[in-house]
């Protein structure tokens, strides 16, 4: 019995609880916005990561594999072999039984449609034989079966850009070769003068034959015919589409595009051992496989990248670790010292990460437009909250235990929350496949993306949003319910907050202020390690930029009523029209139009920071372009070159291409100024007093035309006397000094920095030192290293004097050197036309930032970016619209009487209409205002970190002009949405007004 | 013990962010039995509003005792006094707002106590639902809600949902203070109708004077006292040997510290100023008044 009425009173409660939400909808409904948009936001950040999910992992696991890892292929089987039990040359070339095992793991895994195709290349060192001498050590791949892909590409560009085609037989030969115009002392011309059908002889190396112990008079050698030539050129940020098969031969045969390749038939080695030397075949076997790199013998795997489920990055992971698994043992089983190894695996794993971390950083980003949403969905729990009393007043008088109402409360939001989930969900879908369009600001211009939406979104949504409704409304929820009934119907005024007597909100304001830019000021002058570490700023980073915002806020609240006291009182005394009486409803309703003034203002603000971000972002990735480069197009005049040795005066003499130069002066229009460039990089080991390395990065520039060339780049953040800092550059003794160098040696200008040099003739210097003329913090084309040791990395700018000084007197103060050639266009609209005209002039392939950045404005994590930050706009737009309107609609339920009263005096109905359109315009002019002014603020403040040098080139702030049309939508939307309520008001009986209310 | 008794019952309220408090009640006594409809009449802030929440087990007194039933509610915690508010009192308000839940029909609005005690089945609670709605003549308008209603209308739909749970003891505060002469008159007759057919206890609080000569008892409250009864007077009908109330009389009341207060006409008809003298003549007490103190001049 007791059992059964426990259930029926659960039942009672259950339909109670249903019978209070069914006919509170009009109520629940405004209180559910705010949760709504909350749970759109998050549902988007799902959303977008879900339907980016493809992309990013073809971005991480495929694209980064590709182009930046150690091995360029999925999967490498690394095979060397080993003496003694190395069972004959062949076996380094035994292609053809690398493909059985292969095969045979492959099928008995059931990795058929996994493998999209494979092959099997060695590398041993063979030298090219000029004459009597040998010359160079060239590195010839010989290829094996399967890669039909790289013959075909290989065949299409020789058809393409050059003659020839691929060697039929181990007789013929193909040259792939760096695409120099110009010889270096580095390299031999006579690799350069090879002509197709040419023929050429090919030895070992004279270090293998030393090995042997074989005569070089009968040194083992070959005559071949060489039946095609490629000329690689460099992959760079190429003006136009030049096809360069270096990418393809990095995928293939691990190439760099500034090496040698010979490529011909895997039976080449055999044959030049066997036939060529046939009774000493065995001393050499023995070198050789002794010899790792010389027996270096790799398959190169490539999956099927669309069978891979991104999906289920855990399962793919799997898969692939048990193939390796499978292909170790398969080649360990046939006797082969195998290492499989692949970047899929880490690729995957850093995928894992990366898409839980774009996850966190997405709800980062979402976090203040979450705020927003939940600051909404409080403040309108607060707009009914009066109603709401009034009901549990009559619940309560009734004998309804404050169990039963807190179990009404939470029935009503847990289904609230769920059609919250529902509508947040289908809402994120639409907004997520229109933002994930985003080509620019606002811009939805892109292809259709497959968004995809899953129930375990849903469920989640519903999870977090239970929860989340549940934590903000618990204390609300059991205070309410514990009320004492006269204070639920009553509700009790109260004076101003605490916060508000004692000017707490001014005193957060200015406390957050000084700690921020106290913070700022700690960091950038206090570059000492040491020091950083022991102070606590990860603190100030968190506290700081919480009390300015939160004293902004609190400000704002006070300002408002301050405005519209002022308000109240001008317009008493002009008298104009119904005015004076809107903004008396306003003071009259204070807390309310506060709360959406606040609202507003927050609103508009993140909408900026926002908007901010997106035009940020794309101008610092342009710049980022720029700094690489230096200027509208660059060109190197060679390759890098290692550790200039012996050759530093002639490479000094030979370094700048003073004919290019003069043609690209001459002969280009569009060219403003052309200035030539020194990077170098080089170490100073530790001795001579030296604790511990030191590394240099110097950029030597010609004073002269250097001004000219870069000057007009204001991005550029250097030095606004530049002219000065130059000419300091001049004395050829002088040099300009990273900043954070010059803070961590606790150096002065006019100080002279001892940096220890190093001369073939004369060994370490330990006293050179140069005068330090000024500093530095951003310099197009010397890139800082942002987690470097400031006190052993050292940034240096000299002129091309100080250069020449040093490279005649033979100091070595570089391992690479590097000229380059920077080109200033009078409109940077011009660069690829220019860049055209330099390579057909000159040969070199210029880079181009400008088309660069264009490449980049296609690009997946650009894409990603607008999506978020658009759906953020777009979100706090929608939040300030939804905002005015729940004002709107509130004051019409709330002041039903005073409305009835007003028209019984007299007032018309287009004058109840005009005073609600009066006072959401007031309300509206302060939220967007002060929300400009806030954004505008807060963007310049908490940008300020990204100031501090975190960056290797400088992050620029873009102040979003570009939002102003969106603002003006916000108060014309807001308005046309305020019309509403504002005819329900002016449409309402007076009658049943003055009776009911 | 009479069914519903207060005992020397204070309530002193302190004023919001001040010092100063105000006596609301000052030492109500008061008995009603079962089946009794009471009104207690009062000028605004006399405290019988205040009252009715100390009877109601819907605020504490400050110090004295209410006991109905035989039960101290004084004494009760709020969960009691929660359940025993839903079990024993029913309530009318003067606003139906307060009445009435405003998004729910009238039908729904008398389910609502029935369903907060979930003591009936379904069935049975829509079968007293209807039934108290058609007692009220308010069963073709079940579907209406509050504001669909008139205003008498809206009072009645209070009187059935106060009536829902089958409380012992109604307690109405100013039920007819918002409605025209006829309508009162309905609501006056509805509650003498309820009272005798259901024989609940009705107490009736109220500036309206029409309501002391409809019911059995009076009484008159002024600052926070009551300070008169007016009854009904039970006369012997000769011909028909049963009792009848056809004369009304308005008795002073003396609170248990001897505390009295006369009645404005009264001091006005006898002259009485600050000081009356009490004497004794043949068992009989006769008020005269007194001179003032030299001292008081």
């Amino acid at each position: 019995m007791a059992l059964r009425v426990r259930l029926r009173r659960f039942r009672d409660l259950i339909s109670l609880t249903f019978d209070l939400i069914r006919n509170n909808r009009k109520f629940i409904f405004p209180t559910v916005i705010g949760l709504i948009i909350a749970l759109i936001v998050i549902s988007d950040a799902f959303v977008l990561v879900e339907s980016s999910r493809e992309d990013l992992f073809d971005e991480i696991v495929f694209k980064s594999t590709g182009n930046n890892s150690q091995y360029s292929s999925d999967i490498s089987v690394v095979l060397s072999g080993y003496y003694p039990d190395f069972l004959g040359a062949d076996r380094l070339t035994d292609f053809l039984h690398y493909n059985a095992i292969f095969d045979t793991v492959v099928l008995n895994g059931d990795y058929e449609d996994y493998v999209s195709e494979y092959f099997w290349f060695s590398r041993p060192e063979i030298s090219l034989r000029t004459g009597e001498t040998i010359d160079d050590i060239i590195n010839t791949f010989v290829m094996a079966s399967s890669s039909s892909k790289l013959f075909n590409e290989l065949e299409d560009f020789m058809n393409t850009y050059t003659t020839g085609r691929l060697p039929q037989n181990s007789s013929e030969i193909l040259i792939i070769r760096p695409n120099v115009t110009r010889s270096s002392a580095s390299y031999n011309n006579y690799i350069h003068s090879i002509s197709v059908n040419s023929k050429i002889n090919l030895t070992l190396p004279t270090h293998l034959i030393y090995m042997a112990g074989i005569s070089l008079s009968n040194r083992p050698n070959k005559t071949v015919t060489v039946t095609g030539i490629v000329d690689v050129v460099e992959p760079s940020y190429k003006y136009s589409e030049v096809d360069s098969i270096a990418p393809v031969l990095t995928k293939y045969l691990n190439h760099s595009w500034n090496s040698f390749i010979l490529l011909t038939q895997p039976s080449y080695l055999n044959e030049i051992i066997d036939e060529v030397y046939p009774d000493r075949v065995f001393e050499i076997l023995e070198v050789i496989s002794s010899r790792e790199v010389v027996s270096y013998m790799e398959g190169k795997i490539f999956l099927n990248q669309t069978v891979f489920n991104a999906y289920q990055p855990h399962m793919e992971l799997q898969r692939i670790e048990n193939f390796i698994h499978s292909l170790s043992e398969g080649f360990e089983s046939w006797g082969y010292n195998a290492i499989v190894l692949s970047n899929i695996i880490a690729g995957i794993k850093t995928y894992i990460t990366a898409s839980s971390n774009l996850l966190v950083a997405l709800f980062l980003v979402g976090a203040p437009v979450l705020a927003v949403s939940f600051f909404l969905m409080i403040y309108s729990f607060e707009l009914i909250q009066r109603q709401r009393k009034k009901q549990l007043g009559i619940i309560k008088t009734r004998g309804g235990s404050w169990k039963q109402i807190v179990v009404a409360l939470y029935g009503e939001i847990i289904l609230a929350t769920v059609i919250a989930a529902i509508f947040g969900f289908i809402i994120s879908f639409f907004l997520a496949n229109l933002t994930l369009r985003s080509t620019g600001y606002m811009e939805f211009l892109g292809s259709q993306i497959n968004v995809r939406a899953t129930i375990d979104i849903l469920i989640f949504l519903i999870c977090i949003g239970i929860f989340s409704a549940l934590l903000l409304n618990f204390y609300r929820i059991i205070k309410t319910a514990r009320e004492d009934i006269e204070e639920a119907i009553v509700p009790l005024e109260t004076r101003d907050p605490f916060w508000k007597r004692y000017y707490l909100d001014v005193t957060i304001f200015i406390l957050g202020t000084i700690v921020w830019f106290g913070m700022i000021f700690l960091i950038t002058s206090l570059s000492d390690p040491v020091i950083s570490e022991n102070i606590p700023i990860q603190v100030f980073f968190i506290i700081a930029p919480f009390l300015i915002f939160s004293g902004s806020i609190l400000i704002i609240g006070r300002l408002f009523y301050f405005f519209i006291r002022r308000l109240a009182k001008i317009a008493w005394k002009i008298d104009w029209g119904i005015f004076p009486f809107a903004v008396h409803n306003i003071i009259r309703y204070k807390h309310a139009a506060n709360r959406a003034a606040l609202l507003l203002t927050l609103a508009v603000s993140f909408s900026i920071i926002s908007s901010s971000l997106i035009f940020s972002l794309d101008k610092t990735e342009k710049l980022r372009f720029y700094y690489i480069a230096g200027a509208d197009v660059s060109f190197s005049f060679d390759e890098e070159i290692i550790q200039p040795s012996i050759w530093i005066k002639w490479y000094w003499e030979h370094a700048v291409d003073t004919r290019a130069i003069q043609l690209v002066r001459e002969n280009i229009s569009h060219v403003s100024s052309v200035s030539t460039i020194f990077t170098a990089q080089g170490i100073a080991i530790p001795g001579l007093g030296l604790t511990q390395a030191l590394h240099f990065n110097f950029l030597f520039v010609d004073v002269t035309t250097y001004e000219d060339t870069i000057r007009n780049y204001p991005e550029f953040h250097l030095s606004g006397d530049l002219s000065s800092l130059l000419e300091k550059l001049n004395n050829n003794a002088s040099v300009l000094l990273l900043r954070k160098n010059f803070n961590a040696l606790g150096a002065k200008i006019g100080n002279r920095i001892y940096l220890p040099i190093y001369s073939p003739f004369f060994g370490w210097n330990a006293n050179r030192s140069w005068r330090v003329e000024g500093t530095f913090s951003y310099w197009p084309n010397l890139l800082t290293n942002t987690s470097a040791d400031y006190e052993t990395n050292f940034w240096l700018i000299g002129s091309l004097g100080l250069l020449e000084i040093l490279m005649t007197n033979s100091y070595l103060i570089t391992d690479t050197l590097e000229a380059k050639c920077i080109v200033k266009l009078d409109s940077a609209e011009n660069a690829e036309e220019v860049a055209e005209s330099i390579e057909k002039l000159t040969g070199y392939t210029p880079s181009v930032p400008s088309i660069a950045s264009d490449e980049y404005k296609e690009s997946f994590t650009r894409r990603f970016n607008l999506s978020v930050l658009n759906t953020n706009v777009i979100i706090t737009a929608i939040v300030a619209i939804i905002c005015m309107t729940m004002f709107a609609f509130y004051i019409s339920i709330e002041r039903g009487k005073e409305i009835g009263i007003e028209r019984a005096l007299g007032i018309t109905r287009s004058q109840t209409a005009q005073l609600f359109l009066i006072e959401t315009s007031i309300i509206l002019c302060f939220g967007i205002v002060f929300g400009f002014v806030t954004g505008m603020f807060f963007t310049a403040v908490f940008f300020q970190i990204t100031q501090i040098g975190a960056l290797p080139t400088p992050f620029v702030i873009i102040y979003p002009i570009q939002i102003i049309p969106i603002l003006i939508g916000i108060f014309i939307l807001s308005g046309i949405c305020t019309l509403f309520p504002a005819y329900l008001a002016s449409r309402t009986d007076i009658s049943r007004i003055l009776k009911v209310e | 013990m009479a069914f519903l008794e207060c005992k020397d019952v204070y309530k002193v309220y302190a004023e919001f962010q001040s010092e100063a408090k105000v006596a609301a009640l000052r030492g109500i006594e008061l008995i009603a039995d079962e089946g009794e409809l009471i009104a207690i009449i009062g000028p605004s802030g006399s405290g019988k509003s205040t009252l009715i929440k100390m009877i109601g087990a819907i605020d504490y007194p400050t110090s004295g005792k209410v006991f109905i039933g035989g039960t101290e509610i004084t004494k009760m915690n709020k969960r009691q006094r929660t359940i025993f508010r839903r079990h024993r009192i029913g309530f009318l308000y003067q606003f139906p707002d307060r009445n009435l839940m405003w998004n729910l029909s009238a039908f729904k609005n008398v389910m609502l106590p029935m369903k907060l005690i979930g003591k009936l089945s379904n069935s049975e609670k829509k079968k007293r639902a209807l039934e108290l709605l058609r007692n009220v003549g308010l069963e073709k308008r079940k579907n209406h809600k509050p504001f669909q209603l008139s205003g008498g209308e809206a009072q009645r739909a209070g009187i059935a949902v106060a009536l829902a749970n089958d409380p012992n003891i109604i307690l109405a505060d100013e039920p007819t203070g918002e409605l025209d002469s006829l309508t009162t008159f309905e609501i006056i007759d509805y509650f003498k109708q309820l009272n005798k057919n259901l024989g609940k206890t009705f107490i009736v609080v109220t500036h309206d004077d029409r309501f002391a000569k409809m019911t059995t008892r009076t009484m008159r409250i002024l600052d926070g006292r009551i300070v008169s009864l007016h009854r009904a007077k039970r006369i012997r009908d000769v011909v028909g040997e049963h009792d009848k109330l056809i004369e009304r009389e308005e008795l002073i009341f003396v609170d248990e510290h001897g505390n009295l207060r006369l009645p404005e006409e009264v001091r006005k008809k006898i002259g009485i100023k600050s000081y009356i003298k009490i004497e004794i003549r043949d068992g009989i007490a006769c008020l005269i008044p007194g001179e003032k103190d030299e001292r008081d001049k």
